[in-house]
């Protein structure tokens, strides 16, 4: 098991570093389009060959830093697709590259927001206890009793359907955080009134100790541990709701790629049979999953 | 007589929620900018003049308080209000297809809990062998898969069954005598069952077999079998009974993922319920449409809570009593 998850992690980081510097690990930018190769299979095409650690197409790592150093990069005419081509000829393997960085990176930051919040929340609920207390925890339940996804896609209603992309990664981060955080807030509160009881707490607080220290001071380093069980537990459930928004076409649309928008093509059912490899980032998903859920199983497990 | 209370203090609470609920996809969706009549707006065919005829026809002229009160008015009257896409009132189109969208997670439901509560009960008993290992790396398989990644690859599948792709009846089913037409009716719908209940299983599996290791290491399942009794009665009646508990929670929970996977199962498959119906709603910006659906999407959530809490009373009673 040690060694399953010890593969896990490096899994896992592999996919943050190619989410971090898509285009290192890709030999194209991932909008360039091959109008010759319509849904080329995997292979070389042309007079086109690969190289390894070459300079390519400048580009900009982390946004900032000019680079043009790639992992992969491709001389001489034709085209090398390791996953295959699109529609428009776009290299698949390039645009799952990028596409990594916005259902990855996403994800965590609205997790750790929802968390943020329902820390604040189960905090101030489990601490003030009274009507404070009630309201939050009913609150919650509402939260609780939606059909989520039902909820996110009316949500979605509420927006124009063309907004720009930083308008619709903005949008499904506060959607995703604000939905979330119930779940965890229960959990926070449920600790917070059981540390209430606890002697170095009263101490602290027959000290003299306001709230707010207390609650920073010694209550916020005995639930952290509990946060970040939570985060890996609940990071699989964020990214896909991405990818699903996405992939119906209700998150983050063309040119910008993620691994839900990718998929989009698949729903003609032609190229489900016809282009498998169309479904390459699906078995990323499934891939980035598996590693979160043995790493979250881990994380789980009583420390010995 | 205290099951009733309970159940009636159950309904007033999902009333309650509903009603917070309905205001609140109200208020959302309300604000909206660009609706189904802006969008007419920029069609150079349709004049000023008519569109503001329309606005005051359907009411949405009127100020936000008293929309909500009509609609809600209305809406406990059975009239859900118009679709502006469709042409055609909104109970009627969902009326269509409710049924089918119960249909589908009905039999989702049972599959997954059939299956689920198998499996979970021979990995509990074979705990520690390659039986107990296999049941749960397919359980953390299935977690792993996505509902949208599963319709996929089961419709992959779809060809190869021989099974159809897409829809609920074949164009000449109505021709067909009843048991055929019922038969068709299986043929469609073993794909999106399958990708619903695969979506469920995990879930299932999991918990079951966790509440299951728990009580077969209860005392009363050493005294039992001190007494004799045999190893299937153990199981059903002694053991099983008492996992049930915990697990009439998750059913409550299962439902809501299980509206959540059959919406983006419908879509992909194109199954004709509510959630293929809600995302249309959504592309095609029928606002009101999307709201009763909200809605809707709540109240079953909120059924299946009830019928779990019923199930819970009829497996431990001593739950309703406190």
């Amino acid at each position: 098991m040690k060694r399953l998850r010890q593969f896990a992690w490096a899994l896992l980081a592999l996919a943050y570093l190619v989410a971090l510097a898509p285009d290192f690990f890709s030999p194209y930018p991932p909008a360039e389009q091959h109008r010759d190769y319509p849904y080329a299979a995997p292979g070389r095409y042309g007079k086109a060959r690969l190289v390894l650690l070459a300079r390519g197409e400048p580009y900009r790592l982390l946004g900032v830093i000019p680079a043009s150093m790639r992992l992969l990069a491709v001389r001489g005419s034709g085209g090398v697709f390791p996953l295959g081509a699109d529609e428009f000829g776009r290299d698949v393997y390039s645009r799952l590259c990028h596409g990594a960085s916005t259902s990855l990176l996403l994800a965590p930051a609205a997790v750790l927001f929802s968390l943020a919040l329902a820390l604040a929340l189960g905090g101030l609920a489990g601490y003030a206890g009274g009507w404070t207390d009630a309201l939050i925890m009913r609150a919650g339940e509402i939260f609780l009793s939606l059909p989520w996804f039902y909820f996110v896609v009316a949500l979605r209603a509420a927006l124009p359907l063309n907004l720009s992309p930083r308008a619709t990664l903005l949008m499904i981060f506060v959607l995703l955080g604000a939905l979330g955080w119930a779940a965890p807030a229960r959990l926070f509160r449920g600790l917070v009134l059981s540390l209430r009881a606890q002697e170095f707490v009263l101490a602290s607080r027959a000290l003299g100790a306001g709230p707010v220290r207390v609650f920073t001071r010694h209550m916020l380093p005995a639930l952290l541990p509990a946060a970040r069980a939570q985060l890996l537990l609940t990071l699989p459930a964020y990214i896909i709701t991405e990818v699903s928004l996405s992939f119906l076409g209700l998150g983050v649309v063309e040119p910008t790629p993620t691994w839900g928008n990718l998929l989009t093509p698949l729903q003609q059912y032609v190229v489900l049979t016809a282009y498998p490899w169309m479904l390459a980032p699906a078995f990323a998903v499934v891939g980035v999953f598996l590693a979160l859920h043995t790493v979250a199983e881990g994380a789980a497990e009583p420390r010995k | 007589m205290r099951l009733g209370r309970f159940l009636l203090a159950r309904l007033l609470n999902a009333a309650a929620i509903l009603l917070l609920v309905a205001l609140l996809s109200f208020l959302m969706v309300g604000q909206a900018p660009g609706d189904y009549l802006n969008e007419l707006a920029s069609d150079p065919q349709v004049s000023p003049a008519s569109l503001q005829q329309m606005r005051q026809q359907y009411g949405l002229d009127r100020p936000f308080h008293i929309k909500f009160l009509n609609w809600l008015q209305t809406g406990l009257a059975g009239d859900l209000g118009y679709s502006f896409v469709y042409q055609r009132p909104i109970s009627g189109l969902i009326s269509e297809r409710i049924w089918n969208t119960v249909l589908l997670n009905g039999v989702a439901l049972v599959a997954a809990w059939a299956f689920g509560v198998t499996l979970g009960v021979v990995a509990a008993l074979k705990r520690g062998t390659a039986i107990d290992w296999l049941v749960g790396a397919l359980a953390t398989l299935l977690v792993s898969v996505p509902a949208v990644i599963v319709s996929l690859l089961l419709l992959m599948l779809a060809a190869r069954l021989g099974l159809p792709i897409g829809g609920m009846s074949a164009p000449d089913s109505e021709a067909l005598p009843l048991a055929g037409r019922l038969a068709d009716l299986a043929r469609h719908l073993a794909l999106p069952a399958a990708a619903v209940t695969a979506v469920l299983l995990p879930a299932v599996v999991r918990h079951t077999r966790a509440a299951m290791e728990e009580t077969l290491e209860a005392d009363y399942i050493r005294t039992a079998r001190a007494k004799g009794a045999g190893r299937a009665r153990i199981l059903v009646h002694h053991a099983l009974r008492n996992a049930l508990n915990p697990l009439t929670t998750l059913f409550g929970f299962s439902v809501s993922a299980l509206l959540s996977a059959s919406l983006l199962v419908e879509v992909v498959m194109s199954w004709p319920g509510i959630g293929q119906l809600t995302y249309d709603a959504v592309l095609r910006r029928d606002l009101f449409l999307v709201v009763d659906l909200a809605v809707l999407s709540a109240l079953l959530l909120m059924a299946g809570n009830i019928i779990g809490d019923l199930l819970l009373h009829l497996a431990d009673p001593r739950v309703t009593q406190e």
